[in-house]
């Protein structure tokens, strides 16, 4: 007898006795969007190396200037990809007190985040949160509700900020990254921020410990394995950073005399009018 | 003091200080303290706070915050303390709640606001703290308002989610309940034995039977008697084992005597162990044809005209395995026309991997003329997609006119995907030899139908993937039979346990109330404790359970369920081996009491609380000689808060406490205002119902003496009510102060006695010299002559105790006779008056 496909009836369902990355990350950032599961989990995680509260909110701090500067640079219509629970500071909050009439799409593949979400951006037609894998990018960039907001054919912003590690395959991380570039208009930024080692000379924990394990789902890049995802954009000043050092507001920012302790790398990135050369 | 404040104020706070400079002197100074000191401030919080605001935002607002924070600093009265609160609920949202920011925020504000005050101004420096305090309070419930409403939100995302997956699997599963229903194909499914477990309407249909008929007889009994032996040979070949499966023709018996023809498949199920389970038949009328077929059996032409017409392929193969004649009918079968495949050879309509299946078919043909056999094949249609053909084949090699193997085909695709859904939804779960969910579903539904009452319970075990990634999946598969053994012996015979997929178990009780789910509920977890032995290893496991019970409103299996997981969800996050009862409006409920709470919290600023006054009467002259001061809550939009919740809420928020004195100061100072308005009040005591924190909280004596001092009213008129239960929980951390008040001579009451758990053997410890019976004693007086006893006795022991005993609730005069009869010196009640606003008060006194 032959092996027939699964049967349809075998619906998928809501791993709660698993930690959620985008809730452990609510909940470095001092947010209540978790559950215990995932509190024990971060908690492990600090015990192990206590600078991560600070490296999400050097992200988060990063993600408020690129939007900003973004916005600033006249873009009013934003893709966040693997955009996790809002915790603080939703990218169309920001955007809008520079560009009130922005038009923001959150992409995030946990179904408990969209769930999180939609009410949120219920009642305003310009922004929607989408459940999807973000490497499907055809299923992303054709999408009904993607393409009711988002007009492709004018400039706009593609953030990929701290979700690339979690794409493990280096091939497949450049693939993602390039079908959204070839997607964009002349004139679009890609923000994109990427999890990495560094100079830390940090090691990350045995693979056989809970924290090992999740530190097993993501991939440290090193800068030179990251910069490829800028190629044929050109990247703005300064360049390809530690976070801390991306257009920073003063000396008190968090991390700015140890930028290697935000353990990433991040850069803006504009999609020339003829293809630049690699 | 940090040096950072040293260097950016000694001008300013000089300026504050010292001398008497001109108006716009001060003016400019003190623009120049408040930028001073945001920016010290800005400078401490900027590299902790909260990334949602750019630098200049955060300037902006802290200045704005600094500008409002200075004026209140000098007042410190109840409305610049309001203001610091608000302030202090405004910089949690600035902070988004970080400890850490409060930490440095309160830092800076104490060095540079008050230590830069001069150390005799006392009074200054103990109002800006009073404002600090504000604003900490402010910043407090803020935060604990946006940690309720986060918590909610997400617990929200979930139930969302969750009932959407949930919604999906059983439609999925109605999609296969239908199918099995509206299928115009016979489906039996029975076990070894022979003996019917289910069968569709179209077979109930087709053979004039209901279900229960079905069941109560032998399905050989079915079978005309001249295809019976036939059939058992079958039958025995495939309870043997020796074959899976097997097609034949058979005539049936109708329930009403005639006879029908079918066409059978039966296939057996096999558990994953490879034991036979179960068997299903698929049955097709095939009367009609099979009628028809005879009627034309000797007329060419209608023959001809039969296959051509016919919706089956009728093929012939020479001995080489090439066709030599094709009906019209592949055309929709498989899509070819007939001269497309006439001359071609058969073999690569096959998927190779069924050749060899195919050539041993072929070759028992071959060698066995005349004896038709039936096969079913996949074939490749010319679209290139498979179709199941159900063949009949016989073999006409030595026949002069035909020469080939005669194949009548059918598209049998539908009946075999069939035939594989049934396969896969058996009824047993394989792993533990639990009921599986469809069995399950099927048994809810039947007892739902049959109006017993069920409780189901959902159970889901607790990091169970961590054993199956650590141990491997057949110590997590060793581990779910064991617990599957240990959870039936929590159940009856009538009640069924079911492994739902995973590690889910579904467990129905017949006729349970809540009482015997919770008690089930327990029994489960407790069979857990024991560990499970994986791999040489002592491992323990820990499950949660969500249950819900069958009711008017959970009538449907699919309800039921649903609400089950939704209460198993629900338990789950609350925590590990936790189980909980679902309830209807399980979020709902949440959301409407914080709300609530957050009322409540501004309730008394907003003078939304008052008091109401109910007498208290000497029984036997009439004359009212208290009154006990009670709060009420009327919040607007809502009505009047039900007391028990107000209390509730209160004693849980720790709200308790504040609004406990302020109504103690408000009765109070009515009870002064009555005596100034020229009232009798002096020989009148006043009540107060008093909980548990407020006994042990911050200087209740302090307080209390000075409401005294200043309504004039002296120890021994008041008098407070404190709950049996709080005497007994707290009873030595509460006796020293109500030593304390005793010899204060403010007298003590029992509250509501007679509802708790109090044992009248305990009286005597209970340091109180007055006592309450519960109204709930009071109603049944005259009803039940035990009743007037019981009351007696509390009343001998109090007397002997040296208690005044009052009669609570008190609405009818027999009430009143027979309190009076055992023995209570004072009543309360809608007898004598409803509970009285202030403003009514004098004319009730005047009345009486």
């Amino acid at each position: 007898m032959h092996s027939r496909p699964r049967p349809a009836w075998a619906a998928a369902d809501i791993p709660l006795n698993r930690p959620s990355l985008a809730r452990m990350y609510d909940y470095y950032l001092g947010g209540n969007h978790n559950f215990e599961v995932d509190r024990r989990a971060a908690e492990e995680a600090i015990a192990f190396y206590p600078d991560i509260p600070n490296m999400m909110r050097a992200n988060r701090a990063f993600l408020r200037r690129t939007v900003e500067y973004a916005a600033r640079q006249g873009i009013d219509q934003f893709l966040d990809l693997g955009s996790g629970i809002p915790t603080v500071g939703h990218v169309h909050e920001i955007v809008r007190r520079v560009q009130p009439g922005a038009r923001v799409v959150y992409v995030d593949f946990d179904p408990i985040t969209i769930a999180h979400s939609a009410p949120l951006l219920a009642g305003d037609p310009r922004t929607v949160a989408i459940e999807e894998d973000i490497r499907n990018s055809a299923a992303i960039l054709t999408h009904p509700e993607v393409r009711a907001r988002l007009d492709f054919a004018r400039p706009i912003a593609v953030l990929f900020l701290l979700v690339l590690h979690s794409i493990l395959d280096d091939a497949e991380a450049l693939r993602t990254v390039r079908a959204y570039k070839q997607a964009m208009a002349p004139g679009s930024y890609l923000l994109l921020s990427h999890a990495t080692l560094g100079d830390t000379g940090l090691e990350l924990p045995p693979p056989d410990t809970s924290v090992g394990r999740l530190a097993s789902l993501m991939h440290f890049r090193s800068y030179d394995a990251i910069t490829p995802y800028f190629e044929g954009l050109t990247l703005e000043e300064p360049g390809l950073v530690a976070l801390p050092r991306w257009h920073p507001e003063g000396l008190d920012d968090l991390f700015y005399d140890e930028p290697d302790r935000a353990m990433a790398f991040g850069g803006v990135a504009k999609k020339p009018a003829v293809p630049a050369r690699g | 003091m940090p040096p950072s404040s040293e260097s950016t104020l000694p001008s300013s706070r000089a300026a504050l200080i010292n001398g008497a400079p001109s108006r716009d002197d001060v003016e400019a100074r003190l623009r120049a303290y408040e930028e001073a000191t945001s920016s010290a401030w800005l400078r401490q919080i900027v590299p902790i706070s909260a990334p949602a605001f750019s630098h200049a935002e955060m300037q902006t607002r802290i200045a704005a915050l600094v500008g409002r924070l200075i004026p209140l600093l000098a007042r410190g009265d109840a409305e610049a303390q309001a203001g610091a609160r608000q302030l202090g609920t405004d910089l949690a949202d600035l902070l988004y709640m970080s400890g850490d920011g409060l930490a440095r925020s309160h830092a800076v504000l104490t060095d540079l606001l008050i230590q830069a005050l001069p150390g005799q101004w006392q009074d200054a420096h103990r109002r800006a703290m009073g404002v600090l305090a504000s604003l900490i309070h402010g910043y407090q419930d803020r935060t604990r308002v946006v940690i309720l409403h986060e918590q909610e939100t997400i617990l929200a995302a979930l139930v969302t989610r969750l009932e959407r997956t949930r919604a999906d699997l059983w439609d999925s599963q109605a999609r296969f309940q239908s199918l099995f229903l509206e299928s115009g194909i016979g489906i039996w499914v029975a076990d070894m034995t022979g003996e019917t477990l289910e069968a569709n309407p179209a077979l109930l249909a087709m053979l004039g039977f209901t279900q229960d008929e079905l069941r109560a007889i032998d399905a050989s009994s079915l079978l005309h008697e001249g295809d019976r032996t036939r059939l058992a040979l079958l039958w025995q070949q495939l309870a043997g084992g020796q074959v899976e499966s097997f097609q034949a023709e058979a005539r049936y018996r109708h329930k009403y005597g005639h006879t029908i023809w079918g066409h059978l498949t039966v296939s057996l199920v096999r558990d994953t162990e490879g034991q036979a389970e179960y068997v299903v038949a698929m049955l097709q009328d095939i009367d009609e044809q099979r009628r028809a077929a005879e009627a034309l059996r000797n007329s060419d032409e209608h023959l001809r005209a039969l296959i051509q017409n016919s919706a089956d392929v009728i093929a012939v193969v020479n001995a080489w395995g090439e066709f030599t004649y094709l009906s019209p009918a592949v055309r929709s079968v498989l899509g070819y026309e007939p001269r497309e495949l006439l001359r071609e050879q058969m073999w690569h309509l096959f998927d190779e991997e069924d050749l060899p299946l195919v050539k041993t078919f072929w070759d028992d043909l071959r060698e066995n003329p005349g004896q038709p056999q039936y096969r079913s094949i996949r074939v490749r249609h010319k679209s290139g997609a498979w179709r199941w053909i159900g063949a009949t084949c016989a073999n006409r090699l030595d026949e002069p006119g035909i020469q080939g193997i005669v194949i009548n085909g059918r598209d049998v695709t539908a009946q075999i995907e069939l035939e594989d859904r049934l396969s896969s939804m058996a009824f047993t779960d394989h792993l533990t030899g639990l009921a599986s969910r469809l069995a399950f579903q099927n048994r809810l539904r039947e007892a739902l139908e049959a109006g017993r009452g069920v409780a189901v319970l959902f159970a889901d075990l607790d990091r169970f993937k961590v054993v199956n990634d650590s141990l491997g999946h057949d110590a997590g598969d060793q581990a779910l039979k064991a617990l599957a053994r240990r959870f039936q012996t929590c159940v009856g015979p009538d009640d069924v346990v079911a492994r739902l997929g995973g590690d889910e178990f579904a467990i129905m009780l017949t006729g349970a109330d809540e009482h015997d789910a919770l008690a089930t509920a327990q029994c489960m977890l407790e069979s857990m404790r024991e560990p499970v032995t994986l791999q040489q290893r002592q491992t323990v496991l820990n499950t949660s359970i969500g249950i819900a019970l069958s009711g008017p409103r959970l009538g449907e299996p699919g309800e039921l369920l649903r609400a089950a997981d939704l209460a198993l969800y629900r338990a789950k996050a609350s925590g590990r081996a936790s189980v909980a009862l679902y309830e209807p409006e399980m979020h709902g409920i949440a959301v409407r009491r914080l709300e609530l709470e957050a009322d409540l919290q501004t309730a008394l600023e907003r003078g939304e609380l008052a008091i109401v006054y109910l007498p208290e009467v000497d029984l036997h002259t009439g004359a009212v000689v208290g009154l006990e001061a009670m709060v009420r809550w009327h919040r607007p939009g809502h009505g009047l808060v039900p007391q028990d919740d107000l209390i509730q809420i209160a004693e849980e928020t720790g709200l308790i406490e504040p609004i406990g004195r302020w109504a103690m100061n408000e009765a109070c100072g009515q009870m002064r205002q009555w005596r100034d308005a020229g009232l009798m009040i002096a020989p009148l005591v006043l009540s107060l119902n008093i909980s548990g924190r407020e006994l042990t909280g911050d200087d209740l004596i302090g307080y209390l003496e000075g409401c005294l001092e200043t309504s004039g009213l002296e120890a021994r008129q008041l008098c407070l009510e404190v709950s049996e239960r709080i005497l007994l929980d707290d009873v030595i951390a509460a006796a020293p102060i109500l030593t304390t008040l005793r010899d204060l001579g403010v007298q003590i009451a029992i509250d509501d006695f007679g509802t708790g758990q109090t044992s009248i053997a305990a009286l005597p410890r209970l340091k109180a010299n007055r006592l309450k019976i519960d109204r709930e004693l009071i109603a049944p007086l005259g009803e039940n002559p035990a009743d007037l006893a019981i009351i007696k006795v509390i009343a001998t022991l109090a007397h002997t105790l040296n208690m005044r005993v009052c009669a609570g609730g008190v609405e009818t005069e027999t009430q009143l006779e027979y309190a009076r009869l055992a023995g209570c010196a004072r009543g309360q009640g809608a007898l004598f008056s409803p509970p009285l606003t202030a403003d009514e008060v004098p004319a009730y006194l005047a009345r009486v």
